[in-house]
């Protein structure tokens, strides 16, 4: 075989990372747009045509790229700026069993879920409880995919997700507990026990799985490792479509501003005036943003038993975004937003400018609602990604007032059923029924008698029947694809036609740790297996009637910091102690961690964690070893 | 603060913990300063000699003595303070535990073997230094075909025969010694930071000023330090030292420029780690056409052996690192040579070496401070330190 090389030279190379599945990300496309701006040469590298195989730091700053293309074509480019954008996958610290088929990150249980794969009539755990973490429980529990979801945080004293999101998962059953994990272990092929250790109470939870998704470490953003170099690393936060999670994706595109101003300061010129005056504007409305953005309130409402406590009632009677003056017969928004988040969803939909965010810098809300201006149209309610809005027709000349809910639940709900009205918490306050339907968007809203004392108390409502119906009714999971025999270490079983072996092996309670379909794109090269006698990943195999599998590796569960190299938190700390390295390049090449054949995927951020407490500076860290994934050439 | 010292010490590798050890045996008093931020992050140095001859042709036997097992140990045992461990090939298949004490480094005892294509103009370099190597009386074994391939490390030896039909020269040469850099240098600094104390022993140490009054620096965390410098002050020139010694000559003597300038030429090797199916042979260190290739591991190899191979390729044309001769060279050693299908490769880096012009120390005038220069702190790890020993002996 004869290899040719394809030379270029470019000034800013975005590349694909590992994993990336939608490419050119949101925020990689604002990157290139104000770098193209400046005058600067930029390219985009990844993709389905062009696999990044990694980056070679130069001596000075930039580096070479390496790449392959579908015609396996090598090209090689030299760049004066790399962009390294890279998915996250937060995996949690290491504990007993934690690597197991019982443990599955949250992209796999994403890729199942739409799959159809996912079936869990019993309790689910994530372990995390930032928005994501949040929305995926409510994503679980609005689907009837899961009965019960409890979100364990266990690297801090206080949820990580903002209100408006933990009163959506929390209206739908959902529970936030505050634990560490101690240990997971099997049960049977489909359940698991999970111990998670409270202060001095210790909760045993036999569960259908644990889905990883944290955050378990401060988001970072991008990070340019080593200082100066323009070798940046940025972690892509934008997860799906921008109305499920519009959160990262302003994040990315105020981060793309900032990082695209870094970029031109050091490699571009500012011949244009009016540019470097416009980027200076997007530059200083983005740092704003961020500001916003990255901030964690961690705001909470206080209760009395079920209800607020005064001074939080207080607080939503004096908050902007909520009406001050009802009126019968007038229905009017009411957007108790009351965190400074900074998705203005609702201000840009609103036909009537009736909603026009103002913040101060310190993140007060001066202005919201414009009470005199809603129509009470509920544009607003359909909007919200985080299902604030609700309307009200206040009338406390009576006993009872109205409220239209927006409800997203796949339970079925008509006019005339009776419901609980549920108050913030998910707590059953009061039942009524449903007085009309209006079906005008993908989220119908429901009018409701509440009565007019409950009128700030009531943001909920769950239909009884519809709940028993959820319990018995598989009507959510349809199975797709006819049943095929296949051997599977011998035995014969039944799984799906056409999926990928390591979706059968899970569906079938046979998957091994290293299944867990942690990159879903072969790169991880972990789920290795021998089909028909051919070493193949089994996450890049389609099942075929007939079909011979064979584990060609161990597949034990690992309590171990390091799986691919099977090293334990000791024996790093051993190591540790004998050396006493000071930098964390030298920790992770004394201790021979994040070099096995995940390239470090399972065990970068433990050891991160690791080193940081061996008081060894981690910060901004990143890890230019080329390839970034184990890279097969064939002859 | 300030203090006192006799020998100030500057360098980014193994060589200035050397250079304490001994000096610190004469009874003197020794501060090192590192301007990097770990005594783990040179990479220049070795566990084995790579045997570039195209720079010394003439000391072949001077360079095939050096690098006997023997000689490595001696060579390396002087400054360490625990044990330094021998391993062979036999002790191993004598079941004899070939490690007593883990945490000790090793010298491993392999043989080279250098093997060409018949047809390659390399076969007759290889035979060439076969004649040569007969003549000093190293008793080197003539090797073709299969019983060439058997030896070398990574050879599929399933398909050898089936898939080649070139015909295969080499000759396997004496044992050499290669060293376990990360224990030698884990238990050198462990002891020379004991004996010499935090306080003498600083890293990421930026220079600020030199002169008679002494060495003023400041450490990261901002803290300004000064050393007075009793006897001298040395720096060991390595590749990650380069930088700040071309800054120091630059700033205290300009005459030392073009000489500086002319000591070294930059060598870079490109480093792959591939991963094969077969258990790789642990004994032997190939050299093959400008590449050197071993298996790659720790300690005992495990019950299959060692699955990783080292390959180092010397960077013949500059600035075409990782090019397409780079993979043609190293896919015809493993498709065409050792009968592989497929590879994956694990890692590839860069490491820095340097060809040296002239060994001897240069003498630096730092404002009336009396300074050396130590060169050839670079290489395979036993040379340091026997030129270090050396450097050391005539301060």
């Amino acid at each position: 075989m004869e290899f040719k090389i394809r030379d270029g030279e470019i000034d800013v190379a975005v590349l694909a990372g590992p994993r990336i599945k939608v490419w050119p990300t949101h925020g990689a496309r604002s990157l290139s747009r104000w770098c193209s701006d400046a005058g600067l040469k930029v390219g985009w590298y990844g993709g389905s045509g062009l696999t990044v195989r990694g980056v070679l730091p130069g001596e000075s700053n930039g580096g070479l790229v390496l790449m392959e293309d579908v015609q396996k074509r090598l090209h090689r480019i030299q760049a004066k700026a790399i962009v390294k954008i890279t998915p996250q996958l937060s995996l949690p610290y290491p504990f007993e069993g934690w690597y197991s088929p019982g443990l599955i990150p949250e992209s796999t249980a994403r890729k199942l879920m739409a799959q159809g794969s996912l079936n869990w009539h019993s309790l689910v755990v994530i372990l995390g409880s930032g928005n994501q973490a949040i929305r995926l429980g409510i994503e679980l529990l609005q689907q009837g995919l899961s009965t019960q979801v409890i979100c364990v945080e266990s690297y801090s004293t206080q949820s990580q997700c903002w209100e408006v999101e933990r009163r959506r998962f929390e209206i739908l059953g959902g529970k936030i507990l505050f634990a560490k994990p101690i240990q997971l272990s099997t049960r049977s092929s489909f359940t698991w026990e999970i111990r998670l250790q409270e202060g001095e109470l210790t909760h045993y939870l036999e569960v259908a799985r644990v889905i990883s998704v944290g955050p378990f470490e401060p988001d970072t953003g991008f990070r340019e490792y080593p200082a100066g170099s323009f070798l940046i690393e940025w972690e892509n936060t934008e997860t799906a479509l921008v109305q499920n999670d519009v959160s990262s994706h302003l994040l990315d595109e105020s981060r793309a501003v900032v990082l695209a101003s870094r970029l031109i300061r050091g490699l571009g010129d500012f011949s244009s005036l009016e540019f470097k005056q416009s980027l200076d504007r997007a530059l200083w409305a983005s740092k704003q943003r961020l500001r916003e953005l990255e901030r964690n309130s961690s705001f909470a409402f206080e209760y009395e038993g079920k209800w607020l406590s005064p001074s939080y009632k207080q607080l939503i009677h004096q908050f902007p975004g909520t009406p001050k003056n009802l009126q019968p017969e007038k229905i009017v928004a009411s957007i108790e937003c009351i965190e400074p988040i900074a998705c203005r969803v609702c201000e840009k939909e609103c036909p009537v400018n009736a909603i026009q965010i103002e913040r101060t810098a310190s993140g007060n809300t001066q202005k919201f609602l414009l009470e005199d201006a809603c129509t009470g149209c509920g544009k607003c309610v359909q909007a919200c990604p985080s299902a604030v809005p609700v309307m009200i027709e206040g009338d406390q000349s009576k006993s009872y007032s109205t409220l239209l809910l927006g409800y997203r639940e796949k339970q079925k709900i008509k006019k005339g059923d009776r419901v609980s009205l549920l108050n913030r918490k998910g707590e059953v306050l009061v039942s009524s029924r449903v007085l009309d339907q209006f079906v005008d968007g993908e989220v119908p809203l429901f009018k409701v008698e509440v009565p007019s004392h409950l009128i700030w108390e009531v943001r909920g409502m769950v239909s009884l029947a519809a709940k028993a119906e959820v319990d018995h009714a598989d009507e959510f999971y349809q199975e797709k694809g006819a049943r095929v025999e296949v051997q599977i270490q011998g035995d014969t079983r039944r799984v799906r036609e056409g999926q990928m072996v390591s979706v059968a092996l899970f569906e079938i309670g046979m998957s091994r740790p290293n299944d867990i379909l942690i990159c879903e794109d072969g790169s991880c090269g972990l789920c290795q297996i021998e089909a028909d006698g051919v070493k193949r990943l089994a996450c890049q195999t389609t099942i075929h009637q007939g079909m011979a599998i064979r584990f060609t590796r161990d597949h034990e569960p690992s309590s171990q910091i390091c799986p691919c190299n099977e090293l334990t938190v000791d024996q790093v700390q051993q190591k540790f102690d004998l050396t006493r390295t000071e930098t964390i390049e030298a920790f992770l090449s004394s201790t021979e961690v994040i070099r096995g054949r995940c390239h470090g995927l399972l065990c970068k951020s433990a050891c991160m964690k690791l080193a940081q407490k061996n008081l060894i500076k981690t910060m901004g860290f990143v890890d230019w070893s080329f390839p970034w994934m184990d890279w097969t050439l064939t002859e | 603060m300030k203090h006192k010292v006799n020998y100030l010490l500057v360098g980014t590798g193994v060589a200035p913990l050397l250079a304490a050890q001994r000096l610190v045996n004469r009874g003197e008093t020794v501060a090192i300063l590192n301007p990097e931020r770990d005594f783990f992050l040179e990479n220049s140095e070795m566990s084995l000699d790579l045997l570039n001859f195209q720079t010394t042709n003439s000391d072949l036997s001077r360079r095939f003595s050096n690098n006997l097992p023997d000689q490595v140990y001696r060579d390396m045992v002087h400054e360490f303070p625990g044990a330094i461990e021998m391993w062979k090939e036999e002790d191993e298949l004598k079941a004899v535990q070939p490690f007593r004490v883990l945490s000790a480094p090793w010298v491993r005892q392999r043989h080279r073997l250098w093997a060409a294509s018949e047809r390659s103009f390399r076969a007759e370099r290889v035979e060439s230094l076969y004649l040569r190597a007969l003549d000093l009386g190293w008793k080197p074994q003539w090797l073709e075909g299969l019983s060439l391939a058997r030896r070398f490390p990574g050879v599929s030896l399933k398909k050898f025969d089936q898939r080649n039909s070139e015909k295969w020269v080499g000759f396997l040469g004496p044992r050499f010694g290669d060293v376990d850099v990360e224990r030698y240098r884990i238990g050198l600094l462990e002891f020379v930071r004991e004996r010499l104390g935090r306080r003498n022993l600083m890293t990421a140490a930026h220079i600020l000023g030199m002169d008679t009054k002494g060495v003023r620096f400041q450490l990261a965390s901002g803290l300004p330090l000064t050393i007075e410098v009793g006897r001298s002050m040395l720096f060991f020139w390595t590749p990650k030292l380069e930088r700040f010694l071309g800054q120091m000559i630059q700033k205290y003597d300009l005459r030392l420029v073009p000489v500086f300038q002319d000591a070294v030429v930059r060598q870079r090797w490109e480093e792959w780690e591939v991963l094969s199916r077969d258990p790789i042979n642990s004994y032997v260190v190939g050299h093959f056409e400008g590449m050197r290739v071993w298996a790659n591991g720790e300690g005992v190899p495990p019950p299959g052996g060692w699955n990783q191979l080292k390959i180092m390729r010397r960077e013949i044309v500059p600035g075409q690192f990782l090019s397409a001769t780079s993979f043609n060279d190293l896919s015809g050693m493993l498709f065409r040579f050792m009968g592989w299908d497929r590879y994956s490769v694990r890692k590839v880096g860069v490491r820095i070496g340097y060809r040296w012009n002239q060994s001897q120390p240069m003498d630096l005038d730092a404002d009336g401070l009396h300074a050396k220069i130590i060169l050839a702190c670079d290489g395979p790890i036993h040379w340091i330190a026997k030129q270090v020993r050396q450097a050391i002996d005539g301060v």
